[in-house]
């Protein structure tokens, strides 16, 4: 339609706001709708036929969007892993630069690194070995490491915190979070269904689903098991809703170490098992393992 | 404890200039670094996106993982940086298809009578506006969902805020194409509004 008398066609005066044109095209369109109303208000009118719908489509979607942060956390982590072993560090750089020109010498290197590597690696297997060793006879972390997972808060007050809120849903901690958890604490051989994948500050406190809130608990391998810190959890929220203890002092003692945290609650030294906490440590089980059961029907992610 | 949660990120819905992705590599920062910068961007446009194909929240997330990690590679290969978010559209939008015809097709989308249940009205408008409101969106999208699937596809990556240049690589088709199906489906929608 390139007749000047005629107008526009809507495809032009799409690719034109795109600038898709050529630059002749494009200022004879610009002529044109600088003398023709009805081709501006065409234009207009393109534009926000396709921005209501955009409005639609992102409201309809837009509610049901997953958090982005623990996605973003296993991105960060999965590029991490990969950087480090796809980048030549400096020294091997620099020894290689020292060889230049003199292949026997850059080969008897190259065989010296190699031993050297192995040898490391071989300490580095034992290290796995050991850690996967203790993870398999049930030693795994009593306590998260605090450089992995220091514990991760959204903005949320008392009286927040104590309003009754929907009844618990299942909790989706994705697979590939689960994963990225027990790769960064060694554990990647460990049963899954040993351990909780628990927060370190429970979302009741205001934790998030962050991986640095995020580390792998075992449940019933020692007196300080997941269970018991569910007993912490609870008896720190009922503390802040009668008002004896202030929300971030409780967030700050579970994350810096709960196992002080119970004693110190509890006033006591070994953890509370009277029978009502056994029956509901029964009655729990089967729903974590449902969960996990949910987890392990989505795709690996990492390997 | 619900796990899933509306996003706070503030996006533009169309193409602006901090949007630009970038097309030469950035002296001093590290690939990853770039990497994240464009997840920052895209994420929640490109989860929306394999939703609207037919995916679950699920396999969507996992999605998004390995076009990121994809992109990675790409970049750290030297490959063209030429229209950057086109190819990260194309390489989600061939897993969505990939996930999503490898399994039983899953009901991702709302049933149409709730969907806009908590759609944020203005709330100057009375009572009767609003409900024409909610009726008119509910057409809009009733009638995308009854184009046919390249039309949805080219309307959808548009709602995203990609340019045509971008929705012709991310769907492998030529730009007049891409203008030809938007203004097919336009027309469409204007008859329904």
């Amino acid at each position: 339609m390139r007749n000047e008398d005629r107008h526009l066609s809507d495809e032009e005066l799409l690719l034109a706001s795109d600038l898709e044109l050529s630059p002749r095209r494009e200022a004879e369109i610009l002529s044109h709708l600088a003398a023709c109303e009805a081709c501006r208000a065409r234009r207009d009118k393109l534009s926000s036929v396709v921005s209501d719908f955009g409005r639609a489509h992102r409201e309809e979607l837009g509610t049901g969007l997953p958090s982005v942060a623990s996605s973003r956390a296993v991105l960060q982590a999965q590029l991490a892993a990969l950087s480090s072993k796809s980048k030549p560090s400096g020294w091997q750089h620099q020894i290689a630069n020292l060889f230049v020109g003199n292949r026997w010498a850059y080969v008897a290197a190259v065989l010296l690194i190699a031993a050297l590597g192995l040898r490391l690696l071989s300490r580095d297997m034992l290290q796995r070995d050991s850690r996967s060793l203790a993870a398999a006879s049930n030693a795994g972390p009593l306590l998260p490491e605090p450089n992995l997972t220091p514990g991760a808060t959204r903005p949320i007050n008392a009286t927040q915190v104590c309003t009754p809120g929907p009844p618990d849903q299942m909790a989706t901690i994705p697979m590939a979070v689960r994963q990225a958890v027990f790769h960064e604490y060694g554990m990647d051989g460990s049963q899954p269904r040993e351990y909780e994948v628990d927060h370190l500050i429970t979302p009741e406190l205001g934790g998030t689903d962050d991986i640095r809130n995020l580390w792998p608990e075992p449940y019933a391998t020692t007196e300080w098991n997941a269970h018991v810190k569910d007993e912490l959890e609870n008896r720190l929220r009922q503390l802040v809703c009668q008002g004896k203890l202030d929300l971030p002092t409780a967030q700050r003692d579970i994350a810096t170490n709960w196992i002080s945290a119970y004693r110190k609650y509890f006033h006591t030294d070994k953890p509370l098992s009277d029978v009502s906490n056994l029956r509901w440590a029964e009655e729990r089980r089967p729903v974590d393992e449902a969960r996990m059961q949910y987890a392990l029907l989505t795709p690996m992610m990492l390997h | 404890m619900p796990v899933l949660m509306r996003d706070s990120t503030i996006e533009l819905p169309y193409p602006s200039a901090t949007d630009a992705p970038l097309s030469a590599a950035v002296p001093g920062i590290p690939i990853e670094e770039e990497v994240m910068l464009l997840f920052d961007q895209l994420r929640n446009r490109l989860l929306r996106y394999v939703l609207s194909l037919g995916v679950c929240a699920h396999d969507g997330e996992d999605i998004i993982q390995e076009v990121f990690l994809s992109l990675f590679r790409h970049l750290q290969l030297g490959r063209s940086r030429a229209n950057l978010r086109g190819w990260v559209f194309r390489v989600a939008h061939n897993l969505a298809l990939k996930y999503r015809n490898g399994k039983r097709r899953q009901q991702v989308r709302m049933d149409p009578d709730s969907s806009l249940v908590e759609i944020h009205l203005d709330p100057a408008t009375n009572p009767e506006e609003q409900l024409a409101e909610i009726q008119r969106q509910r057409r809009l999208l009733a009638i995308v969902r009854a184009l046919p699937e390249q039309d949805q596809w080219c309307l959808y990556l548009r709602a995203e805020g990609l340019r045509y240049r971008e929705i012709a690589r991310a769907l492998e088709m030529s730009l007049g194409a891409v203008s030809n199906s938007l203004a097919r489906s336009i027309a469409r929608l204007e008859r329904a509004g």
